[in-house]
């Protein structure tokens, strides 16, 4: 399902009327989809991936996706939305391509701040709650300031740069890494009291 | 902890959480927006003369009809703290002081084709508001009051301002809504929860609403990805509606099931339009019943009430027209449809969706 942006002057649609284009089964929902989030998921996908053939895969099957499930979802924020079926597409090609090599993506380095309670490559563990972690990691980052719950999103969700982020909050760099160094500490003692094992 | 499993702790992280972190992101993106430096301050201030001299030209053929009216800005862009960025977002709004029209909710602007006579002069109160919606500035406007096509004046009107204000135009169309008017303020029930022909089904996107409809075998049949991998399914929608109750929890549904589709087709009752807005968050013009027979499921148990419908909707400027095909069923008193909006070809979606119909035996 490759899609391409029409390059003449064109106003996005809003986002109601494009999933209503979804539930009427119009295939022009995944053209104003694309046409309004392309740019915009790429950069959720390339951050995680850093491959633009993967990240085109990614947005095709997104798309693929989101078509898929509305109807008979009904998506209120089509952003968030899209956006959760990205990272997922791309975090799922990451893996997979981690197996055979070293990705220099900046997830990989995002990950890699993590080392002090994230670690290994292998398979998630059959008693493994992912449901539960999301919870606990929820809780986590709603316990933090506005600025700093940006922040974690920011570089440990969406796996943005460090300079953006700077950019973003017009911060120094190496504020932001303060930021970071705390947030990684509060989060290890939360994650030690919910009981996983450092 | 795994590289995997931290990700795919992240996988189910909260929604909402998602949805704030892109809304601060879009703001923070907005208010970096702001040329900072001298020289970019100094280009700005030429490019204002450049616009200013044009807007009066060009503003009214700019202004997109669904950009929400009423201008949302922030203050203080040296700070850096986002907390403190959110708290000082202003907004401007308006509010009709006196008179019936007094509790309605400013909102889109609508195109002057939807626009109808007028009814009356008022005064506007406006200005900015903070968050808590206390007014920060306030100015005294006059305006008239138009009804909009197709929608009562006790629902929605639309607001021109004759006095020009802060943040609205004297040249635009607003709407104003009531806060608790029949179309806006209802809430339509969580069919997930309380319609037990959907259900939840978790499956490699997440969690979703899955489907079950009348199955070609006679059982319900289970659909986990509903559409899109069958043509058949893309050339046309279904909505079902297990219960009409829910839609119509405060009045009184015919008492024979041959009454039914007469009354969901007056739209000049108010509120009777509201089964069809729950089918895709339109109501239509004008519903015209083309004909009704009955229909008997192939094991002789069930009966179904068929009604075809010609249904006009109205999308802006452009009025179309829609073919629906619908069967009704009466269980011990409960009324509940299974109703299918055809896109393509009429009559195959019709066969299609009576065989299935005639294959229904029994719920689960």
């Amino acid at each position: 399902m490759e899609l391409q942006s029409k390059q003449t002057a064109r106003i996005p649609m809003d986002d109601d009327k494009i999933v209503e284009l979804y539930w009427e089964r119009n295939e022009k929902a995944i053209e104003e989809t694309d046409f309004k989030y392309k740019k915009y998921l790429f950069s959720i996908a390339y951050n995680v991936v850093h491959d633009r053939l993967d990240c085109e895969e990614c947005l095709n099957d997104t798309y693929l996706g989101a078509w898929n499930v509305i109807p008979p979802t009904k998506p209120n924020a089509l952003k968030a939305f899209l956006t959760t079926i990205t990272r997922r597409m791309a975090i799922k090609r990451y893996h997979n391509n981690l197996k055979q090599n070293v990705i220099p993506s900046e997830m990989t380095v995002s990950l890699s701040e993590l080392e002090d309670f994230v670690g290994g490559d292998g398979d998630v563990d059959s008693d493994f709650d992912a449901e539960r972690l999301g919870g606990v990691i929820s809780d986590f980052v709603r316990s933090l300031s506005e600025r700093k719950q940006f922040i974690f999103m920011s570089r440990y969700y969406v796996a943005d740069p460090i300079d953006t982020i700077a950019s973003d909050l017009s911060l120094s760099r190496s504020m932001v890494n303060k930021e970071l160094a705390a947030i990684r500490s509060a989060l290890k003692e939360k994650l030690e009291s919910e009981g996983y094992s450092i | 902890m795994k590289k995997k499993e931290w990700n795919e702790g992240l996988n189910y992280l909260d929604p909402d959480l998602i949805e704030k972190h892109i809304e601060q992101k879009e703001r923070l993106r907005q208010k970096n927006k702001k040329p900072k430096s001298v020289w970019l301050r100094f280009g700005a201030i030429a490019a204002c003369f450049l616009l200013i001299a044009s807007a009066v030209i060009a503003v009214p053929m700019m202004f997109d009809s669904n950009d929400p009216p009423p201008s949302f800005s922030d203050e203080g862009s040296d700070q850096t703290d986002i907390g403190e960025a959110i708290q000082l977002e202003k907004y401007y709004d308006y509010q009709i002081n006196d008179g019936m029209f007094a509790p309605y909710i400013g909102g889109k602007v609508i195109e002057e084709g939807n626009v109808g006579s007028k009814l009356e002069n008022v005064v506007v109160t406006a200005g900015w508001k903070n968050e808590a919606g206390e007014w920060l500035t306030v100015e005294t406007l006059n305006a008239e009051v138009y009804a909009i096509a197709c929608v009562e004046s006790d629902v929605a009107v639309a607001l021109k301002f004759i006095d020009q204000g802060e943040a609205v135009t004297t040249t635009h169309y607003y709407t104003l809504t009531h806060p608790n008017a029949e179309y806006n303020g209802t809430v339509f029930p969580d069919y997930i929860a309380e319609n037990p022909v959907r259900y939840l089904e978790e499956s490699s996107m997440g969690k979703s609403n899955g489907w079950q409809d009348f199955g070609l075998n006679g059982e319900i049949r289970t659909i986990t990805v509903p559409v899109g991998s069958s043509y058949v399914y893309q050339m046309y929608s279904y909505y079902i509606r297990n219960d009409l109750k829910h839609i119509y929890w405060n009045e009184d549904l015919p008492d024979t099931l041959e009454k039914l589709p007469e009354w969901l087709s007056d739209s000049e009752s108010a509120g009777r339009r509201t089964f069809w807005y729950s089918m895709g968050l339109r109501i239509p013009v004008d519903i015209t019943v083309e004909a009704t027979s009955e229909i008997t499921s192939e094991n002789g148990i069930i009966k179904f009430l068929k009604a075809e419908y010609t249904v006009q909707i109205k999308d802006g400027l452009n009025e179309k027209e829609e073919h629906w095909v619908i069967y009704f069923m009466e269980e011990d008193g409960v009324y509940s449809a299974y109703a299918v909006l055809a896109n393509e070809n009429f009559d195959f979606v019709k066969s299609y969706s009576e065989s299935i119909v005639k294959s229904y035996q029994n719920k689960q």
